[in-house]
């Protein structure tokens, strides 16, 4: 705009200002058409790229004639932290008037390099009426979100309506599958979301400047080209891009049944599940079976016919005391039986020396590994397996007899051979480990027997003997004490705490709770479900949620206690 | 390592209005060439860090044949020490740090600003009082102010700063004053055009030496001279400087000088300020401005012109000053001046714009609508309208959004920092001992955040051990302090390690040895055995030794991905009851700086039909039960969630993402952790060698599963 830093206050009045002035009449200022500056904002993930993508942006506006600059906020760049390139380019090399931050309600392409990322910049409000906005739907998870014990992701569907909320030109797709199906490598998909941006109504730029970018980056010229062209194409086609959906679709159970009766080895196995569904099917109704059909699947691959009979005795007994306790289940779909059922089917089949023996040595498993690891046919390939075995895991294979006699009944005697590991590094590959696995795999046919399963027994019962008594007492919050079920993951220590969890849980927790919430002084339901999420934070949480329930207690106490005083 | 192309650099060597493509760090390059530097030196950090980078890599083809001297400082200090060539000679220089530098410069500085400067010196500092900063927000204004060093703080636009960074140097030269030039992070990333001028060489350089130093006994900072200098500061060469910045009109205006309402800005809030106008009708993208209006835009916030401010405020009603940050000086030396010539006008500053913290858009939108329906109360309504509509999409945003969770930043993949604090966090867990953990400032300093929490203090640089000396004596805990070797060189040798063996303090000090300065993005370091300029360094420093010579004893060397090995001497030294300082150096070389080494040399060897084994982790899916126990022990952005082929378990499971490098990290940590026995690693041979097969073969007649 102006050649010499310190230029003359002349330059700046007089006839722009005067034609601007003019202008103004028609077109609401700082929008529409006298409008040049177009603002583009890019959400990124540091070190995926994001940094050559926005090189090539103003690279390609140059060649395209455009004045362009790209401003990054690395923060710790290359260390996985959000990154965001603020782009601001007009039509010629005159220079402009730069903002150097991005304006709230003033962005007219919003890109995100992530899905995550893009809800950022989505929240942050930059979005401006009538924008464009891209995103990949790819997710790179954040350490946060990976942390907590099962499921602490953001729920991005929320971010994806939001898009669709704020402007009518969304364009969401899944970048990395696109290319992918392309037949290119999944860091291409950053060339895909160029070409979209070009493409884009707020540019609609020919591509060869863009192109010139990326040859001259001289960064795996070829394929980034291609991806780009596909992105081109993609919008400037005008296909509508929906986002594949987040969740698969549930596929019907008897489709289910089959994929897993492939699985079974023998045809014994075959007849035996598929009788098993049949009278499961008919104890049951169909409402069940989705959660059977897995079920049924994994017991008797874990041990026999028998065992799946046990394991259906025990839901049944659920389910009629959930008839019995709380009449009208149907239209709620059973939620105690179902999470019983769910539970109980994940802790009858614990992960005990044999069953990880069993599994590590599938054909299975090699073959998603060969997959997985990109191994042909003929190549030399060892996986050395990170075992961690430790005495109570050993001990455990024993027959139950023998271990008592020898540890106590208590457990009291021998207690350092409970604390020792054994952490070893075995080829799974090799004959020696390959056979030595098949050994201990081969131990699940004295299970039953064994210490360790006469245990789980025991602790099993004792959940569901607390589900019972919750369907007896207090059955509104029954399904709480079946859902808790979930607590129980992990291996050696982590276990013992996770369990450690679940008997606060169900046995001290809940009850307080159903106290409560008889007095009327809170939302069971809520106060229930929101300990279970403390507690299933990471095993050893069960405290934190007992004293957030006795947070609770004290509030309403110290409310009563202020109710009583106001009426004094 | 190399930070930018060939064709990049080779820009430097451009000669009179030809266009240069880069970011802010190369413009800032190629204007000290073009005002005729003869040194650089400094020490790497955000946001300037890509400066150093590019004296790198443009020394050999372009620095070193101008005859630049070049050096990467061992800390902020000898890189101010450096200018005193500027003080003795007729020599130009630049020297470059993070803005915390400026206070470990500080004593050299206040000596080199009394004696002066006699060809010109500018310090680009890299002011970095963002959101996004990694350091303590603090402004460089208070102390280069108390030093008497003119500031530059330039508008956002890489031709205004090429061009400011040549005035500035000239007013360096004007005033005798080494000059404080700030480069903020937006500015220093910003990547865009500029044309550029020739470049000048140095009189004196590298090549062409002075014969003789002339002596000046006047320079010594002692009795009667210091009173001179202070003197000859204040009252020769900082007004030579105002009156080099007002006939060069350093300070630009916008707007109409006959206008009733004025605002004032400084850096970045010229732009900021620019674009909330255009919003309201008042500005345009062009840098035309309202005739009601007149803007005052200070490129230089020190010294500021009684004579400027005063010209500014003649027949203004009303004037608003958008400073950014605390202390607010500008406010109060306008106000002194106001004060003093009895201006009679409404002045506003922080009491309309918001006093702490970077002055982004959305907090500066509503504070500029305020003033301007004060001062233009027929605009009301339109600033109304055109406020609320913009900060609304906020707000509806926010009300369909959960806050979107944090993304921290985190060590590397195979990183060998992790794995110390993998250990020492699995120590805690194991024992329920927890101790007092004096970070110091490097990439570990993200040990204090997620998944480990480590670093109780973080307080400055070489500080950490320091920091813990009197708590060392009065906590029951003990004290473990973590160092890197860049850290360690640049100032922890002396002010944490001598300190505590002069002072018999009981710590275990581990040593994080990986051989480069990583924080900023690799640059050498003493223990790196090169220079900036990859040239071989004759002493070859080594940790160790420099320990053992200082008389410590208890000096162990462990490599950190071996768990066991490790963990055993860590909790050896720990646990030594004789007290005292022992280290442990933890010895494994920055994967970053590993993984481009070996990655193309596996490459070639690859297509040269050689023999490699390629190392990956996996998890097995089925095994896996989705506790992330170890993703709370490990934090590898490597190891990350997929869904389980279990549909009975609600859980995501943990997975490896193709990133991994096979560093074994997660293995070890299943084990020391006692976790679980999901993972495994996978060895593939790549180029199998034929009598490799015959047994491959052989042995998947027995292992079925695997041949199958």
């Amino acid at each position: 705009m102006k050649k010499e830093a310190g230029g003359s206050i002349e330059a700046n009045e007089g006839e722009k200002g005067l034609s601007f002035m003019g202008s103004q009449d028609q077109e609401r200022p700082g929008s529409g058409s006298q409008r040049r500056v177009v603002r583009i904002l890019i959400g990124t993930v540091g070190g995926q790229g994001g940094g050559l993508l926005t090189n090539w942006l103003v690279r390609g506006f140059y060649y395209a004639g455009w004045f362009a600059q790209s401003i990054g906020v690395l923060g710790l760049a290359q260390r996985s932290g959000t990154v965001t390139y603020y782009v601001e380019a007009t039509p010629g090399l005159e220079r402009p008037m730069i903002s150097v931050y991005a304006h709230p309600g003033d962005v007219d392409l919003v890109v995100g390099q992530e899905l995550l990322e893009l809800g950022r910049l989505l929240r942050g409000g930059f979005a401006a009426p009538g924008c464009t906005i891209i995103g990949n739907v790819y997710r790179y998870y954040t350490t946060l979100e990976k942390m907590p014990a099962g499921d602490g992701t953001y729920p991005v569907e929320q971010i994806m309506t939001t898009a669709k909320q704020l402007t009518d030109d969304v364009y969401l797709l899944d970048a990395a599958g696109t290319v992918r199906a392309l037949g290119l490598p999944e860091l291409t998909s950053n060339a895909l979301l160029l070409g979209m941006m070009v493409a884009s109504r707020k540019l609609r730029l020919a591509p060869e400047p863009f192109r010139r970018a990326i040859e001259e980056s001289g960064v795996d010229t070829e394929r980034n080209l291609r991806s780009f062209d596909e992105g081109y194409r993609l919008v400037s086609q005008g296909g509508a891009i929906l986002p594949p959906p987040v969740r698969k679709e549930p596929v019907s159970w008897r489709d289910r049944a089959a994929e897993l009766e492939a699985r079974l080895t023998s045809s014994g196995q075959v007849q035996a599940y598929r009788r098993l569904l049949r009278g499961a099917e008919e104890t049951f109704g169909g409402w069940l079976m989705p959660i059977l059909a897995e079920a049924v699947y994994r017991l008797l691959d874990y041990q026999d016919a028998r065992y799946v009979d046990e394991y259906i005795e025990r839901v049944r007994g659920i389910w009629e005391a959930e008839r019995r306790a709380l009449p009208g289940g149907e239209a709620r779909d059973w939620p105690v039986t179902r999470y019983f059922a769910r539970h109980l089917a994940v802790w009858m089949t614990y992960e005990d020396a044999p069953r990880v023996a069993q599994l590590k040595t599938r054909r299975e498993r090699f073959r998603k590994i060969k997959e997985n690891f990109g191994i042909k046919k003929g190549q030399k390939f060892v996986v050395t397996e990170y075992l961690d075995p430790d005495g109570p895991q050993l001990y455990g294979i024993l027959p139950a007899r023998l271990v008592r006699a020898l540890i106590g009944k208590q457990g009291e005697r021998f207690k350092r051979l409970q604390n020792v590991k054994f952490p070893m590094r075995l080829k799974s590959t090799s004959v020696t480990g390959y056979a030595l696995l098949k050994l201990i795999a081969g131990c699940r046919a004295w299970r039953r027997r064994s210490y360790r399963h006469r245990q789980e027994m025991e602790m099993m019962e004792r959940w569901e003997a607390a589900v019972y008594r919750a369907l007896r007492e207090w059955p509104s919050l029954a399904e709480f004490a079946a859902q808790a079920g979930d607590l129980v993951k992990g291996y050696a220590h982590v276990r013992e705490r996770a369990l450690q969890d679940l008997w606060m849980y169900v046995e001290r927790i809940l009850p307080r709770v159903a106290r409560l919430d008889q007095e009327g002084a809170a939302d069971g339901r809520a106060v229930a479900q929101f300990s279970l999420k403390i507690a299933g934070r990471e095993a050893g949480k069960g405290g934190e949620a007992l004293s957030y329930v006795e947070d609770v207690e004290k509030e309403r106490r110290s409310v009563s206690a202020r109710a009583v005083s106001t009426t004094r | 390592m190399h930070a930018y192309t060939e064709s990049d650099i080779a820009q430097l060597q451009f000669g009179e209005g030809q266009v240069l493509y880069g970011d802010g760090a190369l413009v800032v390059l190629k204007s000290l060439l073009q005002s005729g530097i003869s040194y650089f030196g400094g020490y790497p950090g955000a946001p300037t860090a890509n400066l150093i980078d590019a004296v790198a890599d443009a020394y050999e083809p372009v620095l070193k044949p101008m005859g630049v001297y070049v050096e990467s400082s061992a800390n902020e200090m000898s890189a101010g020490a450096m200018m005193t060539a500027s003080a003795f000679a007729e020599i130009r220089g630049a020297v470059t740090w993070k803005v915390l530098g400026n206070s470990v410069a500080s004593d050299v500085l206040d000596h080199i600003a009394a004696i002066g400067v006699k060809d010109g010196a500018m310090i680009i500092v890299g002011e970095d009082y963002g959101v996004a900063s990694t350091s303590v927000a603090m402004r460089s204004l208070p102390w280069a102010m108390k030093s008497g060093m003119p500031v530059i703080d330039p508008r956002g636009d890489l031709q205004i700063l090429s061009d400011m960074v040549m005035q500035g140097m000239e007013m360096s030269k004007i005033s005798g004053l080494p000059v404080v030039f700030l480069l903020r992070p937006q500015l220093s990333h910003t990547h865009g055009f500029i044309r550029t001028k020739g470049n000048r060489r140095a009189v004196f350089n590298v090549k062409d030496k002075i014969a003789r130093v002339a002596k000046d006994p006047s320079k010594t900072p002692l009795p009667p001279n210091t009173q001179q200098h202070e003197r000859s500061k204040y009252q020769e060469r900082l007004p030579k400087a105002e009156k080099f910045l007002l006939e060069h009109r350093l300070n630009e205006r916008f707007g109409s000088p006959k206008a009733k309402i004025g605002l004032i800005t400084h850096g970045f809030t010229c732009n900021t300020v620019m674009r909330i106008l255009s919003a309201f009708g008042l500005a345009n993208e062009d840098g035309w401005v309202d005739e009601r209006l007149d803007i005052l835009q200070l490129n230089v916030i020190f010294p500021l012109s009684e004579r400027q401010v005063l010209e500014f405020f003649e027949g203004k009603e009303i004037v608003l000053l958008v400073e950014e940050g605390k202390p607010n000086l500008l406010e109060q030396s306008i106000r002194s001046i106001l004060h003093r010539s009895r201006v009679p006008v409404a002045f506003h500053g922080q009491d309309i714009v918001p006093d702490v913290g970077e002055l982004t858009p959305d907090r500066l939108l509503p504070a500029l609508a305020q003033f301007l329906e004060r001062a233009l109360p027929e605009l009301g309504e339109t600033v109304q309208r055109e406020t609320a509509l913009r900060l609304q999409r906020k707000e509806m945003a926010e009300k369909m959004l959960e806050p979107v969770t944090p993304r921290v930043p985190t060590f590397c993949v195979g990183c060998p920092e992790r794995p110390v604090f993998s250990q020492m966090k699995i120590m805690e867990e194991l024992s329920g001992e927890v101790d007092f953990h004096a970070g110091d400032v490097g990439c570990y300093g993200m040990a204090g955040l997620a998944p480990f929490w480590m670093a109780d203090s973080n307080i400055g640089m070489g500080a950490g051990l320091a920091a813990a000396a009197a708590l060392s004596e009065m906590t029951d805990q003990k004290v473990v302090s973590v160092i890197g070797d860049g850290t360690l060189w640049h100032s922890g040798l002396n002010s944490s390690v001598v300190n505590a063996l002069y002072n018999n303090q009981n710590a275990t000090y581990v040593v994080l040895d990986n051989g480069w300065t990583a924080m900023t993005g690799h640059h050498e370091n003493p223990t790196t055995g090169q220079t900036l300029t990859g040239e071989k360094t004759r002493v070859r420093m080594k940790i160790e030794e420099a320990l053992r010579g200082l008389g410590i004893r208890k000096v162990e060397k462990e490599n950190p991905y071996d768990y066991r090995k490790f963990t055993k001497k860590l909790k050896r030294l720990r646990e030594d009851p004789e007290g005292g300082l022992r280290v442990l150096i933890s010895e494994a070389e920055c994967q970053l700086e590993r993984q481009r080494r070996i990655r193309p040399k596996r490459q070639k060897d690859i297509a040269a039909g050689k023999r490699v084994v390629v190392e990956r982790l996996g998890v097995d899916d089925e095994v896996c039960v989705g506790d992330h126990a170890c993703i709370r022990f490990n934090g590898c952005p490597s190891l990350t969630l997929g869904e389980s082929p279990n549909r009975l378990r609600e859980s995501k499971i943990a997975t490896i993402d193709h990133q991994c490098v096979g560093c074994g990290v997660c293995g070890e940590v299943a084990q020391a952790a006692w976790l679980c026995p999901s993972f495994y690693k996978v060895s593939v041979v790549i180029n199998t060698p034929w009598y490799e097969r015959i047994v491959e073969k052989i042995s998947g007649m027995f292992v079925r599963a695997k041949a199958g």
